[in-house]
């Protein structure tokens, strides 16, 4: 995020695409309802009529992989009606007549006719993010589950940019992580190009400042970006991967097209699991080994809005689980390399990061584990207060200014076909937490929401012959399921939802990547569906 | 003064964690059950300590009594489960315990209060469309916030204050669009 979770509070116009943060992100609903009591207006855009669509404003329902479309729309308006900020554009970006001309194609009545939006209601939208003192753009998975997320996360930027709604209290582009620590895990280094602070790999000063201070020579540090968790399943199930190491993270349900995961996995030669429970991915390890679950950890964590915080554990590790860490550094150590993994506590590794991490240099545990709330991001000396807030000045490019970078509206990798008439698009739901793996096994979420079910309107149950709660079956290109299907009016016709947090949805998903992100297409599919059976008894 | 449960609705965001930190503050069995309705509102439905308690003038054991912050109290080794305040409570805010074979409903967590602690599903709420305190501090917080509905009083219930929604918009995805 640019800005803090807090500051969605000020907000005067939230515009929140692909997020159902009232089931996903509870705690941002509460500075968005602030929001709202004090006056501002919250727009929504979703495929489905989900909670977080009931505190809404204007709600745009557009079609799955509508994103761009709808953001350029909102741009054609505000372009044509002159809602632009121009002394921000002039001060602080390039690139914008580029823009501009990009734009054209995108009159409310195409943008309405590709989206399913009324002209009116995206007309109405556009007037009141750009009109508002500060906006905020919140956006989640829902767009950047798609093999063009990375072309919807520009154009996000882009209409922050082009209104001037970024680097002040209230505004900016905020994207929703979606666990505790991913924003520190990926600010460490665990993506495939980059070094701890989002320092290439392919630096050679970069690589050769790393070497120094790891102890080894630059040519001992790879030079050239690694694979992507899908990438690495598609090596394995070609052989060219041979063993993996996978901690915290669940492929066979998680991965799309799952059932090529799991045979990738079957592939291996050799495969260890770290996991706090014996998960889909753990039963076919050779080693599982235990981790201690949050409570038993302590440690500094980075939010979705960049801000670092002290954690001390509740209790101590149960069983002969350990900490994450310890256990990396006791493979270390047996692998010959006991030197460089020599920390005593956690406090030690925080004082590394500071010291190959510009952008945590000054954020030490003795600092805050006396700040409650911790310290965001850039924080370069031990003096500095962190940076809450982005791009107040200058943005991150040699002149400081911001470049406008035109996307267009492209299809998802697959589309709809008369033997695969509708579109499936996947998410989730309030109860369940990512593949299940800790909330399938807890009993009162678990009896909150057993199993998984279809979701489809009332017009497409009906022309496939599917009474309310009937089991279906659902059926892609890559697999099949059953479950029950439920009805509702707040999806649109044609379209099919079923949650992921079950083993079986993403036997239906396609592993279609984004080129630059390499993010699958969990949110765009097609499907057809059929009734098997009746609704189960008791059901 | 008595101790009200707040409830803004136009908070409310679905998501039972109050039922989920109830459950877990009570040995397995939550007194609060999040309702949804029409898929438009959702509300949270737990004892609503009424002024008027229509369960404490049935209660053939004096097992449901007022007490002391002015809540509705029920005494599970009094309670003999004749199940009589389940069919007067105009909320349907009372369930049977089919294990212990008692009735159970919302204790505004006495045992919570006592040591200071607010009442699990306050706590909980990340919305914070749950609050409790005392009526007349609650009233002229809630009236702050112009243009809502306030109920209290209605059918006796000075025991729980709520804010009512705001209407909110019924268009679905426009009918007759290709699908």
């Amino acid at each position: 995020m640019t800005n803090p979770i807090t500051d969605l509070a000020s907000s005067d116009c939230i515009l929140v695409i692909g997020s159902n943060f009232a089931a996903n992100h509870p705690i941002i609903s509460r500075y968005a309802l602030d929001a709202k009591s004090a006056g501002a207006t919250l727009i929504l855009a979703d495929p489905r009529f989900i909670p977080t669509a009931w505190h809404a404003d204007l709600f745009l329902q557009l079609l799955p992989g509508t994103d761009i479309a709808m953001l350029n729309g909102l741009m054609h308006v505000i372009l044509s009606e002159k809602l632009y900020n121009q002394e921000f554009i002039e001060r602080r970006t390039t690139g914008f007549d580029a823009l501009k001309k990009s734009l054209q194609a995108y009159p409310p009545e195409r943008v309405a006719n590709e989206t399913g939006i009324p002209a009116s209601k995206l007309i109405a939208a556009a007037r009141a993010y750009a009109n508002a003192e500060a906006a905020s753009i919140v956006y989640c998975m829902g767009i950047t589950q798609h093999t063009y997320g990375t072309d919807n996360v520009i154009d996000c930027a882009n209409l922050a940019l082009m209104c001037g709604q970024i680097g002040r209290p209230g505004t900016g582009v905020n994207p929703l992580r979606g666990q505790d620590n991913v924003q520190g895990a990926c600010d460490m280094g665990a993506l495939v190009n980059v070094y701890p602070g989002y320092q290439s790999v392919t630096d050679e000063t970069v690589r050769m400042s790393f070497a120094q201070a790891w102890g080894t020579e630059a040519d001992q540090l790879p030079a050239k970006p690694g694979k992507t968790v899908v990438e690495m399943t598609h090596a394995a199930e070609q052989g060219e991967l041979k063993a993996m190491l996978i901690m915290g993270e669940n492929p066979v349900v998680g991965d799309p097209n799952s059932s090529h995961a799991s045979h990738a996995l079957e592939e291996l030669e050799f495969l260890a699991v770290m996991d706090l429970f014996l998960t889909e991915t753990a039963s076919l390890a050779d080693v599982v080994l235990p981790v201690a679950g949050f409570a038993e950890k302590r440690g500094s964590k980075t939010a979705t809005d960049r801000r670092v915080q002290w954690f001390e554990r509740a209790i101590p590790p149960i069983g002969e689980c350990k900490p994450d860490w310890r256990i990396i550094c006791e493979l270390a150590t047996d692998l010959g390399f006991g030197d460089a993994f020599n920390y005593e506590n956690e406090e030690d590794i925080l004082a590394e990061i500071q010291s190959v991490t510009p952008i945590y240099a000054g954020i030490s545990a003795a600092r805050i584990q006396n700040i409650l709330g911790g310290i965001a991001w850039p924080c370069r000396s031990i003096e500095s207060p962190g940076t809450p807030i982005l791009y107040t000045e200058a943005f991150s490019k040699p002149d400081g200014r911001a470049v406008f970078k035109p996307v267009e509206h492209q299809a998802s990798a697959e589309e709809t076909s008369p033997e695969y008439p509708l579109l499936l698009t996947t998410g989730r739901v309030v109860m369940h937490y990512n593949t299940g793996s800790m909330t399938r096994r807890t009993r009162s979420l678990l009896n909150r929401e057993p199993e998984t079910f279809v979701q489809v309107h009332p017009q497409t149950s009906e022309s496939y012959g599917i009474g309310e709660m009937d089991q279906v079956e659902v059926i892609t290109r890559r697999g099949r399921l059953e479950a029950e299907a439920r009805t509702t009016k707040n999806i649109p016709p044609g379209v099919v939802f079923i949650p992921f947090h079950f083993p079986e949805t993403n036997l239906l998903t396609i592993d279609a990547l984004d080129p630059v992100a390499k993010i699958p297409e969990y949110k765009v599919a097609a499907c057809r569906i059929a009734r098997v059976g009746p609704a189960k008894e008791g059901a | 003064m008595p101790l009200v449960l707040y409830m803004d609705l136009n908070r409310c965001i679905d998501c039972r964690a109050c039922e989920v930190a109830c459950e877990r503050e009570h040995a397995g069995g939550a007194n609060i059950f999040v309702q949804r309705l029409e898929d438009r509102f959702a509300f949270p439905l737990n004892c609503r300590h009424c002024e008027t308690g229509f369960c404490i003038a049935v209660c053939p054991t004096g097992a449901l009594k007022r007490s002391a912050h002015g809540t509705v109290e029920l005494s599970a080794m009094e309670c003999i489960g004749c199940g009589q305040c389940m069919l007067v409570c105009p909320f349907g805010a009372i369930w049977f315990d089919a294990h212990d074979k008692i009735a159970r409903k919302c204790d505004f967590c006495a045992h919570r209060l006592e040591l200071s602690l607010d009442p699990a599903c306050v706590a909980t709420c990340p919305a914070k469309a749950l609050d409790y305190g005392e009526l007349s501090d609650l009233i002229s917080s809630a009236i702050i916030k112009k243009g809502h509905t306030i109920i209290h009083r209605a059918a006796g219930t000075s025991g729980t204050l709520i804010t009512l929604p705001h209407s909110r918009q019924t268009e679905t995805f426009p009918a007759g669009r290709e699908s």
